[in-house]
């Protein structure tokens, strides 16, 4: 699924260079749910942005399902990152002037979807994701975890297989957080690849696998013998695996 | 992205924040509105240079009496010069093959007496021909025969002006009214003339205000009564002639020029206007009116479209974690620029609308607390509106190019 080579991300910042990324090696299959540990500055961020097509690389190769996006072009890359995967964010990134529905109808937009489809299909995944009664809401009128919820909705509509996520409990209470690993955990049964960086050890005992960096490098990756389980109810778990097999 | 989810989100956009679109939008609104009202002045003169010409005609030449006094006087007296006569008009017709008619007329103020109103008029007679060569029309009744003007009839012809202020709802023709002690049948009311805005540099009394009798009547008949304010020099005041077509209407009147400075002994006691030269200078300096205009609402689009580009920026650096999310989940750089694009040029079409009700309102009012004559030609309207367009893209180019620009990660951590 995803496959790294010597990658770099280097910041030219004056006359020092910073190094984000330092020759990484990943190898990460279809299916897999990975938890991306380290300190703060280790690298992990810049690394999930080079995954995620937004940022590009110094040098080295990067491939997900066998495309490098280390050739891509802008126009090629923005249609990747509107189909291929899906980015969730520690602060939600909801557009505060746009009630819920608008907000996940949008990567939609951009797939160029009729409006129809978008309403349909975003209505089924607010309602997946537990949110059926407050789609006409703005994001400053829900509490934190509905907002990630919402964006966890947003990051699936296109029907992506990856799964990106910077940071996603990072700004909500321990228990708002397990639930939103919770979702993670049906979508990654229902077969969607997730990365998810994280710097909370409880957070990422949930994964299969936990990859730890410092200072750009890879220094660790460890299996995770028994991740933790975050139960979700039935309901939810089904409507999940629905929405994600329909994509 | 399509065009129609881009002016969706566009118009989602401007409706967000009403109040800073209103004032994005107020330097076009001003803009357009200049230019707008601006056009419509000289259009409206325009028209009205048009309508003076469909009025005077383009082969008209008018010969004015001018009053000299002192040493000229005396000198004129010395001469034996008796003024502007029929003699002219005689002399004129009989050696000049370009002249189509020539007509004296005499402008008098004598006293008119109609059952209790004494009116302000002028009494005015008026040689064979008049009519053909004033364009005047009739309204109701006739103007005078040959034979009327032969005889010196005692018949009178209302201007429309006194006729209403006189006779109100009584069909004026075949009353009769009184000059100084002469009665005279009314035998025709004239259409109204207008009296001219006074924009335009073509003199032209209130004829609404005429009376007007045969020039033999005028000359033969009223003569004798003493007016205050009589023209003792002049015999006539001013001589009506057509040219016959393609003869040159300007040489024609340096001809008449000379001719009647030869027989006025080279006295130059009187003027000759050519409305169709007048009207042409007129609409030079109409022109350079409309020039300088056209650049001053130029400038006020100008600076309507640095209006908008420098909102456009706020806007854009307000919104740099906006443009940080929609590049995240798929927007192309040219889905950005496209998306700031169509919102410069929605907040410009709006306000061009805006402007261009605002201009024609401006026009209205012009015309109604000035008196002038204003048109809004639907040639300006359309072009304000293409031009406003023109500056929102312009204008909104930068803008878009910079939000396009961003890098999306620190677009997205953008404080």
């Amino acid at each position: 699924m995803i496959d790294t080579q010597k990658l770099q991300r280097y910041f030219e910042i004056g006359d020092s260079c910073v190094k984000a990324v330092d020759n990484v090696d990943l190898n990460i299959a279809a299916g897999e749910f990975v938890a991306v540990m380290g300190p703060s500055g280790s690298g992990k961020s810049t690394l999930l942005y080079v995954l995620g097509a937004m940022d590009r690389p110094t040098a080295g190769s990067v491939s997900i399902n066998n495309r490098r996006l280390d050739l891509m072009d802008d126009q090629q890359c923005s249609d990747f990152r509107n189909r291929e995967l899906g980015f969730v964010f520690q602060s939600f990134h909801l557009l505060p002037r746009m009630n819920l529905i608008r907000n996940t109808e949008l990567p939609m937009i951009y797939a160029q979807a009729e409006p129809a489809v978008r309403r349909a299909r975003a209505e089924k995944l607010l309602k997946a994701v537990g949110l059926g009664d407050r789609m006409d809401r703005l994001p400053t009128e829900l509490s934190g975890g509905q907002c990630q919820r919402a964006a966890i909705a947003r990051a699936l509509v296109n029907g992506p297989k990856l799964l990106l996520a910077d940071e996603p409990t990072g700004n909500l209470d321990s228990h708002t957080g397990l639930e939103i690993i919770g979702i993670f955990q049906a979508l990654n049964r229902a077969g969607m690849t997730v990365v998810m960086v994280t710097h909370d050890e409880n957070m990422a005992e949930h994964a299969g696998r936990i990859i730890r960096m410092r200072d750009g490098r890879v220094e660790h990756i460890e299996k995770v013998a028994k991740p933790l389980l975050s139960k979700l109810p039935a309901e939810i778990e089904n409507s999940l695996r629905e929405v994600s097999g329909a994509a | 992205m399509q065009l129609k989810e881009q002016i969706n989100t566009g118009l989602t956009g401007l409706f967000d924040h009403p109040f800073r679109t209103f004032l994005t939008m107020l330097g076009i609104i001003f803009g357009v509105g200049a230019v707008i009202a601006m056009v419509s002045i000289g259009a409206g003169a325009e028209r009205e240079a048009l309508e003076e010409l469909k009025k005077f005609g383009d082969s008209s030449i008018r010969v004015s009496s001018l009053e000299i006094q002192g040493e000229r006087l005396t000198e004129a007296l010395k001469k034996q010069t008796r003024g502007l006569s029929l003699g002219d008009v005689s002399y004129l017709l009989s050696s000049c093959q370009f002249i189509d008619i020539a007509v004296a007329e005499k402008i008098d103020e004598y006293g008119l007496y109609v059952l209790n109103h004494k009116p302000l008029v002028k009494i005015v007679g008026v040689g064979d021909g008049f009519l053909q060569a004033s364009r005047f029309e009739v309204a109701s009744g006739r103007f005078f025969s040959a034979a009327e003007q032969e005889n010196a009839a005692l018949v009178a012809v209302l201007g429309a002006g006194v006729a209403s202020e006189v006779f109100g709802d009584v069909e004026p023709v075949g009353q009769t009214i009184q000059i100084e002690r002469i009665r005279f049948k009314v035998i025709g009311v004239m259409q109204p003339q207008g009296s001219g805005s006074g924009k335009l540099a073509i003199k032209r009394r209130d004829h609404d205000r005429d009376v007007y009798l045969p020039l033999k009547t005028s000359l033969q008949r009223l003569e004798k009564w003493p007016v205050e304010d009589k023209d003792q020099y002049h015999e006539i005041n001013s001589i009506w002639i057509e040219v016959k077509r393609g003869y040159d209407l300007l040489q024609a009147r340096d001809i008449v020029r000379s001719m009647i400075r030869r027989r006025h002994s080279e006295i130059d006691d009187f003027e000759i206007q050519v409305p169709l030269e007048i009207l042409q200078q007129s609409q030079k300096t109409q022109q350079l009116f409309n020039l300088v205009m056209a650049l001053i609402a130029g400038i006020s689009l100008l600076v309507g479209g640095i209006g908008i580009m420098n909102i456009m920026l706020a806007s854009v650096n307000e919104r740099t974690r906006e443009i940080g999310v929609r590049r995240a989940l798929g927007a192309s750089k040219r889905d950005i620029v496209v998306q700031f694009l169509v919102e410069a040029t929605l907040i410009s079409i709006l306000g061009g609308l805006i402007g261009i009700v605002a201009g024609i309102g401006i026009s209205w009012l012009i015309a109604f607390y000035t008196g002038w004559t204003t048109a809004v030609p639907l040639s300006a309207v359309l072009l304000a509106f293409f031009v406003s367009i023109s500056v929102g893209i312009i204008f909104g180019s930068f803008p878009a190019a910079k939000a396009s620009g961003l890098d999306p990660v620190k677009a997205l951590r953008y404080e």
